[in-house]
């Protein structure tokens, strides 16, 4: 007897199916093994921050993980020299990467953790990431974006989202894109191919590229004022753009003191997500038989209010400088270079109160 | 839009879900025009019009051909303005911009002073592929071999049927209109050949050329600088190079025609496997060739006549040829310099007796036939003939750039080399297609897990796209 036609159709479609299954288990399996095979890119700013880090001799033994606020505004030769001076010394390096998000800094975190492969490092500042979880559009397909866009952190996200009374879960969708291509590998293969191409050298190279953002002591800070001096061309006229833009009047700046007193009193709430996110940071740092110090960087851009999170022991260690009435030496106008991010001179103070309140939390 | 772009897939799928849905054929032949037409305005959709203008004017000179008896001297001045109305869109977008800067020089060198003036025209987008396609649509009709075809709609889809629209194959009239006539049935699709040479042209295009336009990119910009071996492995890399981007770019044509139900004919058949000059041709870039042939070198004389005469007409057709792919004398000159090997080899062939010939070992045949094109590819590449006079000079062994390069990149073109033979047997695409279910299905998760990681970062736009 011959199988009716919808029966066949609907054995064929189930047989598709079947199919479409099995290639995307074989493909899932062929990636996974991929990931583990093949060598670890070279192509981001953080890739070539790791690399100087591990390289170091001396070695760093204190790091500061951050945003451009810590790349900016945070200079390791005056910590180094303000806790000389204490009798606690300490060699640390300037791990600010531009727009950092929490999210990122976990992937972030653990490859700096690998490569300290001395367990030298000690301390690890940990900047408290901005009350931000946007992406730019046009970042969506970066290295950098793809790199950190793991299932878990994918879920993180959604999680996150749909924790925060402000955003809606479907915001986070356009994070598919990156999840794909991570989940592919995309690149990987390529940019261990492009390092062959490069030759023995590529490696030195890729850092000599990238030696002028790493500044003149070659401890990853370079604050706003000097990479202006330096610029030229569309840089400098983008930079200077933006000093004269976003460094407030006198009067304006009076006036961001005063919102950031009453914002203080309503910061943004920390959700359940977030926390877990630091208190693993914090967990990973730990298991590195290194201490974790959360801080807040001084600056006007609206931050989360961990200090909760602190009192209930999810953040153990946290320095905060983000109130203009208990460090009003930070929020002095001739300190910024805009008003995210210290100049020079404002990055010499900040690091040594920083390196005080490390002192005074390490106790006598 | 570029076929390894991400937006490609969803738009493929969009395209082939709609079209095997849609239940007359009628309605799918207008759903594939107006996804042609929205494929090409990713790009430009200004530039739409000039693909309207070639249809429009094309579809009616063929009527009139059609309808006038064939012995009508008027036949003759209806095709005259399906040549003249291609070869003005052609001259004006391509290579007006070329013929004026080129004069200016001439006149500049022979001391006649010219106000030096550059014409800005933007080059449309697979000006050259579809001129050519509507040309030999009027030229097959004028022949005699064609019978016009009634429906716009057709010769609108002939035309701008979105695999082939930007950079090839050039389809045949003949090939194609044909086609349009029955409506396509999904149980003709061969899914896993299709699925096969997606892949392939994926992998050969976003793996293979976008990584290998890292080393060639880097070379070309100061070929003076590089070492013997450095030089051989930067034209090595551009041999590879081009051959991945175009027959890539032809692959998955064919396949994503293939998977709607229309053939679309090879256009390359292993050609760094020729064992001489003419075979190469006979492989590469057939559809063109093959075109150049029909309605330009038979025309001039084809290999009839004394050998002055035949030489003659082979190397205005490889001129021709050559500047086809550019507005520049640099790519004249590899046109020129292909006619010449061509017709040293037709002479070699005339003159040397065939128990001579055959002794040649078909190895060191195909290594000399390659080893030729590779350096005949220096022109085509380099951005001035300056850097293509270094190149050649430091190939052998006299330059003065002391740059070198990781000689395991040699074992990489090995590689691709021995993939290059492997596949031209065509027993691993057979065994393929005739596995079991599973392991066809594990085979594309594979491939596509590795075609993803080895895909170069940045998507380079295909190279035959500028011609």
């Amino acid at each position: 007897m011959q199988p009716s036609p919808h029966a066949s159709i609907a054995m064929r479609a189930v047989r598709t199916l079947i199919l479409i299954a099995s290639g995307v288990i074989f493909f899932a399996a062929s990636a996974a093994i991929l990931r583990n095979v093949l060598p670890a890119p070279l192509t981001t700013e953080a890739d070539r921050r790791r690399l100087v880090f591990e390289r170091a001799s001396p070695p760093y033994d204190t790091v500061f993980l951050g945003t451009s606020r810590t790349y900016r505004g945070l200079d390791p030769a005056a910590f180094d020299t303000r806790t000389a001076a204490a009798g606690r010394p300490t060699h640390s390096f300037n791990f600010g990467l531009f727009g950092l998000r929490l999210f990122e800094a976990r992937r972030v975190l653990k490859d700096l953790l690998a490569a300290d492969r001395e367990d030298r490092l000690r301390f690890v500042f940990l900047e408290m990431p901005p009350a931000n979880w946007a992406l730019e559009r046009e970042n969506l397909q970066s290295d950098r974006v793809i790199r950190y866009h793991d299932w878990r952190t994918f879920v993180d996200i959604l999680r996150y989202l749909n924790q925060d009374p402000q955003t809606s879960v479907w915001s986070g969708w356009p994070r598919v894109v990156p999840l794909m291509e991570n989940q592919a590998n995309r690149g990987l293969g390529a940019a261990a191919f492009q390092s062959l191409a490069a030759g023995e050298d590529g490696v030195d190279d890729f850092i000599e590229q990238g030696a002028a953002e790493l500044g003149d002591r070659g401890d990853g800070f370079q604050p706003l004022d000097q990479a202006l001096s330096r610029a030229d061309g569309d840089a400098r006229e983008r930079m200077e753009e933006r000093h004269r833009l976003l460094l407030p009047s006198p009067e304006e700046w009076e006036e961001s003191i005063e919102k950031l007193r009453k914002q203080l009193s309503a910061h943004q709430t920390v959700t359940d997500v977030a926390i877990e996110l630091l208190a693993e940071l914090s967990a990973l740092v730990d298991q590195q038989r290194a201490t974790p110090i959360f801080y807040l960087a001084p600056g006007f851009t609206p931050q989360w209010d961990v200090r909760g999170a602190h009192e209930r022991g999810s953040v153990p260690a946290l320095l905060a400088f983000d109130d203009p009435d208990r460090y009003p030496e930070l929020y002095d106008r001739s300190l910024y270079f805009d008003k995210g991010h210290l100049n020079e001179r404002g990055a010499e103070l900040f690091s040594v109160v920083l390196a005080d309140a490390f002192l005074d939390l390490q106790g006598p | 839009m570029i076929f390894t772009e991400l937006r490609f897939i969803p738009f493929l799928l969009v395209v082939f879900g709609v079209h095997w849905l849609l239940p007359g054929h009628r309605s799918r032949k207008v759903w594939l025009l107006i996804c042609s037409y929205v494929f090409y305005a990713a790009w430009d959709w200004r530039f739409l019009s000039l693909i309207w203008i070639s249809t429009l004017v094309d579809y009616l000179v063929g009527l009139r051909l059609g309808a006038l008896p064939p012995d009508d001297p008027a036949r003759r001045r209806w095709l005259l303005v399906s040549l003249w109305a291609n070869l003005v869109l052609l001259g004006t977008f391509k290579y007006l911009g070329f013929f004026v800067e080129s004069a200016i020089a001439l006149l500049d060198w022979l001391g006649i002073g010219a106000d030096p003036w550059t014409l800005r025209i933007v080059l449309p987008v697979g000006i050259s592929f579809y001129t050519f396609q509507t040309l030999s649509y009027s030229i097959d009709i004028y022949r005699g071999r064609l019978e016009p075809v009634r429906s716009l709609l057709d010769v609108a889809l002939f035309v701008g049927f979105f695999p082939q629209l930007v950079a090839g194959p050039i389809v045949r009239a003949s090939d194609f209109l044909p086609q349009l006539n029955r409506a396509r049935r999904l149980d003709d699709v061969v899914w896993r050949s299709c699925i096969l040479l997606f892949l392939s042209g994926f992998a050969k295009k976003a793996c293979i050329s976008d990584n290998l336009s890292l080393i060639v990119d880097e070379f070309y910009l100061h070929p003076e600088r590089y070492d013997l071996l450095a030089t051989w492995i930067g034209i090595l890399a551009y041999s590879a190079q081009i051959y991945c981007d175009f027959s890539g770019y032809s692959d998955m044509a064919i396949a994503s025609a293939g998977i709607l139900g229309y053939t679309i004919p090879l256009n390359f058949d292993f050609p760094y496997l020729a064992t001489n000059i003419r075979e190469f041709w006979r492989r590469w870039h057939v559809s063109l060739s093959s075109w150049l042939r029909d309605y330009l070198y038979i025309p001039l004389g084809g290999g009839k006549g004394k050998p002055w005469h035949r030489n003659r007409s082979l190397m205005l057709t490889m001129l021709l040829g050559g500047l086809w792919h550019g507005a520049a004398w640099r790519f004249v000159l590899w046109g020129g310099l292909h006619g010449a090997a061509l017709a040293a080899y037709r002479e070699y062939n005339d003159r040397v007796p065939a128990r001579f010939r055959g002794r040649v070992p078909v190895a060191v045949a195909t290594v000399a036939t390659f080893g030729s094109v590779a350096l005949l590819w220096i022109p085509f590449r380099a951005t001035s003939m300056a850097d293509a006079t270094t190149v050649v000079a430091s190939a052998f062994g006299q330059g003065a750039g002391t740059t070198s390069a990781d000689w395991r990149l040699l074992v990489v073109f090995a590689g691709l080399a021995a993939a290059h033979w492997i596949a031209s047997s065509g027993k691993p695409a057979r065994a393929l297609v005739r596995a079991p279910g599973w392991v066809f299905a594990a085979w594309v998760g594979i491939a596509i897990a590795c075609i993803s990681a080895f895909s170069a970062r940045a998507v380079e736009p295909f190279i035959y796209f500028q011609f």
